[in-house]
């Protein structure tokens, strides 16, 4: 009886230092991961942080000037005629010709028909 | 026999004790009921001493238990425990950033690495010294060697080198020589906006512009400071005065574009400017604000605060004459205008003709008194408030004579920087509301409440004059279809020694848009300028500067999201210009 009893003490005794020993290292484990996870994210963070400098710097705005003037020769400033009202655009029978609008759907977009190639009209005239 | 040796052996085992307690206490082996006392006694004296130690461990361990208890349980709550919970990782720089309205990076913190020696560790300083400058040619090898054999514990080899140069120390693997991690202030932006930001020394202190103004702010806080400047009217403002600083050979340029209702400056350009992430030591003529810290003579600009101060204050109205038939004396000095129309003019005319005559006329009838409360209170007559280190003190004349009062009147015998000039027309023409100018972004609910120096009446007034100088007069070159750019031609000549210099001008425009609620206020004036065969020779403000304007505002227009108006619409024609006004001949320059 008494053998049992201290037999029951003593297992429960190594069990619960076995259980104490296991979540000691699963916690110095789980700190150690957080550690390295919290350095990668500052690690990262001062990565955004250089790249949004970056960023800033490659979208100034004279170098976007000079960009556009280069790759895209038509598109010109918004100038003042280009603004109007829906009051003064013409009505759609007084156009000559029915103007012929793409069917916008998913898969127009899946597949781009204008290319770099096709140039871009400038102004917001109908041509 | 046998007894014999039974008996021995008893003797040997039992040995002389026995014998001799045998001898000495006889009773011992008797029942229990008799005890000797000489043993009770000794029996006694052992349970004492046991009870004597037992107490004393027992009390130890109390102790010891005691102090356990402290220490796990009680200590816990005063002194946390050492066991760490890290905290969710968090980027910190020791500087904020600083961004414009719309939230552009304008100047960041980044990381660098500085080199650093340690001389005690150095152990050829010559070689070490030898070796760096393979890497780093702009050290003096000399003094490097010298610095590395004192027998100090730190010294500066080089402040924040670049990756390139880091690595390469690296590879020298030199003994003594380690890398602190610092932050470098970074401008993205570059020139634009020097004069604004300013700059920061090598120790991240702020030494000029908003760096300076707001060194504290930026330290403390962890929010990027939100300026109220739009880089893309910034850059529009930069470019355009920069052409035409070229263009006409300039000296200098400055510009500003101002709200109207808010007072928030949206772009503030210099030129000659700096670039802030360049060289820290040098001190040149580049830094200076011509903004802010600059005072000029302006000129006829000067001249819409004075048409303002006599339709507000009763003493004339729009289609009152004034002689200005001939050049008027006063002590010394002789007023005269520059293409005299030697008639009566109206007030109208006078502002569009920009008659000096007619305008000192002007200034004498509403009185030296109330010319000065009312520069005052449009904030003319002290510093600016605006949020930089650099601001310069307008120069007022000490005492204000009659000879000051029609001076004044024309823009002359006062000096005040470009962004007081641009604030006070501001309250102009936004309806009448003086707001001290501001660099930081301020939300609807932030914006202060105006001091009201004109009425909204007078304000409506001031506003078509500005618009029919562009539009009939000498600012024509300012127009931007679509805009109704209203504004003032201002020409004056630079003050040297023994008087004017006729040959050095300071051109300036200072415009609003659109006229009929006009949201911006647009300032542009050429240092000296040249003129050009372009413009027939002449650098004045109608024919320098005014075009600039009219660029920028075509470009700011746009950004601005402001719809155009379009101005050939009899209404619109009618809503801006008086007809009264309109009755005026050719107009001269000035």
């Amino acid at each position: 009886m008494k053998i049992t009893f201290i037999a029951i003490w003593l297992i429960l005794a190594a069990s619960a230092v076995a259980a104490m020993f296991h979540i000691t290292f699963e916690v110095e484990n789980l700190e150690a991961r957080l550690h390295e996870v919290n350095r990668n994210i500052v690690r990262e963070q001062e990565a955004i942080h250089v790249f949004q400098a970056e960023w800033s710097y490659f979208n100034r705005p004279s170098r976007l000037e000079t960009l556009s003037q280069e790759l895209l020769p038509n598109l010109l400033p918004v100038s003042a005629t280009q603004f109007t009202t829906f009051s003064r655009l013409p009505k759609r029978d007084e156009v000559d010709g029915i103007i012929e609008r793409p069917v916008v759907s998913p898969a127009s977009f899946a597949q781009p028909t204008i290319g770099p190639q096709d140039g871009i009209v400038a102004g917001g005239k109908l041509q | 026999m046998i007894e014999r040796l039974r008996k021995a052996r008893w003797l040997a085992k039992s040995g002389p004790v026995v014998q001799r307690a045998n001898r000495r206490r006889p009773q011992i082996n008797s029942s229990a009921e008799t005890v000797d006392p000489v043993a009770r006694e000794a029996l006694d004296m052992g349970r004492a001493r046991l009870m004597m130690t037992g107490a004393v461990l027992t009390l130890a361990f109390a102790v010891v238990g005691m102090r356990l208890v402290d220490v796990t349980l009680l200590q816990a709550a005063v002194e946390p425990r050492v066991a760490y919970a890290p905290k969710p990782a968090r980027l910190q720089f020791a500087r904020a950033d600083i961004v414009d309205r719309n939230g552009v990076l304008l100047a960041t913190s980044l990381p660098t690495a500085s080199l650093y020696a340690n001389p005690r560790q150095v152990q050829d300083a010559d070689f070490t010294a030898s070796q760096l400058v393979t890497v780093l040619p702009e050290l003096d090898r000399a003094r490097v060697a010298k610095r590395l054999a004192s027998k100090r514990g730190f010294i500066w080899i080089k402040r924040e080198l670049t990756p390139r140069q880091h690595q390469d120390v690296i590879g020298l693997g030199l003994p003594g020589i380690d890398f602190r991690r610092e932050e470098t202030r970074v401008y993205p932006q570059g020139r634009l906006m020097s004069h604004v930001l300013g700059f920061v020394d090598v120790d991240d202190k702020g030494i000029a512009g908003v760096e300076r103004h707001f060194e504290t702010e930026l330290r403390d806080q962890a929010e990027p400071l939100v300026l109220s400047v739009d880089i893309r009217m910034q850059h529009a403002l930069c470019s355009e005065l920069a052409a035409a600083q070229n263009e006409f050979s300039a000296k200098g340029a400055a510009g500003l574009i101002l709200d109207v209702r808010t007072s928030e400056v949206l772009a503030m350009c210099s030129l000659p400017d700096f670039d802030p992430n360049g060289p820290k030591y040098e001190r040149d003529s580049s830094r200076f604000n011509r903004v802010a810290q600059g005072v000029y003579e302006l000129g006829s600009a000067f001249k819409i605060f004075t048409t303002a101060m006599a339709l507000e204050s009763g003493v004339a109205r729009l289609d009152d004459r004034f002689d200005a038939t001939k050049p008027l004396k006063i002590s010394r000095f002789t007023i005269r205008d520059y293409h005299a129309k030697s008639r009566w003019l109206s007030v109208s005319e006078i502002f569009m003709h920009s008659s000096n005559i007619g305008s000192a006329r002007l200034a004498m009838e509403v009185g030296g008194k109330a010319q000065r409360d009312f520069l005052g209170n449009i904030g003319l007559l002290s510093p600016s408030e605006v949020e930089l280190p650099e601001v310069g003190a307008p120069l007022v004349p000490d005492v204000w004579r009659k000879v000051s009062t029609m001076t004044i009147g024309f823009g002359h015998g006062i000096a005040v920087s470009p962004l007081q000039m641009a604030a006070g027309v501001a309250a102009m023409v936004n309806g009448g509301e003086f707001r001290q100018p501001s660099l930081i972004k301020r939300t609807p609910d932030r914006v202060p409440d105006g001091l009201r120096v004109v009425s909204e009446r007078t304000s409506e007034k001031i506003r078509k004059l500005m618009r029919l100088v562009v539009e009939e007069g000498t600012g024509s070159r300012a127009d931007a279809p679509g805009y109704l750019i209203g504004g003032k031609t201002g020409t004056a000549e630079k003050s040297g020694v023994g008087g004017y210099r006729r040959r050095a001008l300071l051109s300036s425009f200072i415009g609003t848009f659109p006229t009929l609620d006009p949201r911006y206020v647009v300032f542009a004036l050429l240092d000296e300028p040249k003129g050009t065969k372009k413009t027939h020779g002449f650098a004045t403000g109608g024919w320098v500067a005014a075009p600039i304007v009219s660029r920028v505002v075509q470009k700011v227009g746009p950004i601005a999201e402001i719809r155009p108006y379009e101005s050939e619409l009899p209404k619109i024609r009618r809503d801006v210009v008086t007809n009264r006004t309109l009755r005026a001949g050719t107009l001269a320059s000035y």
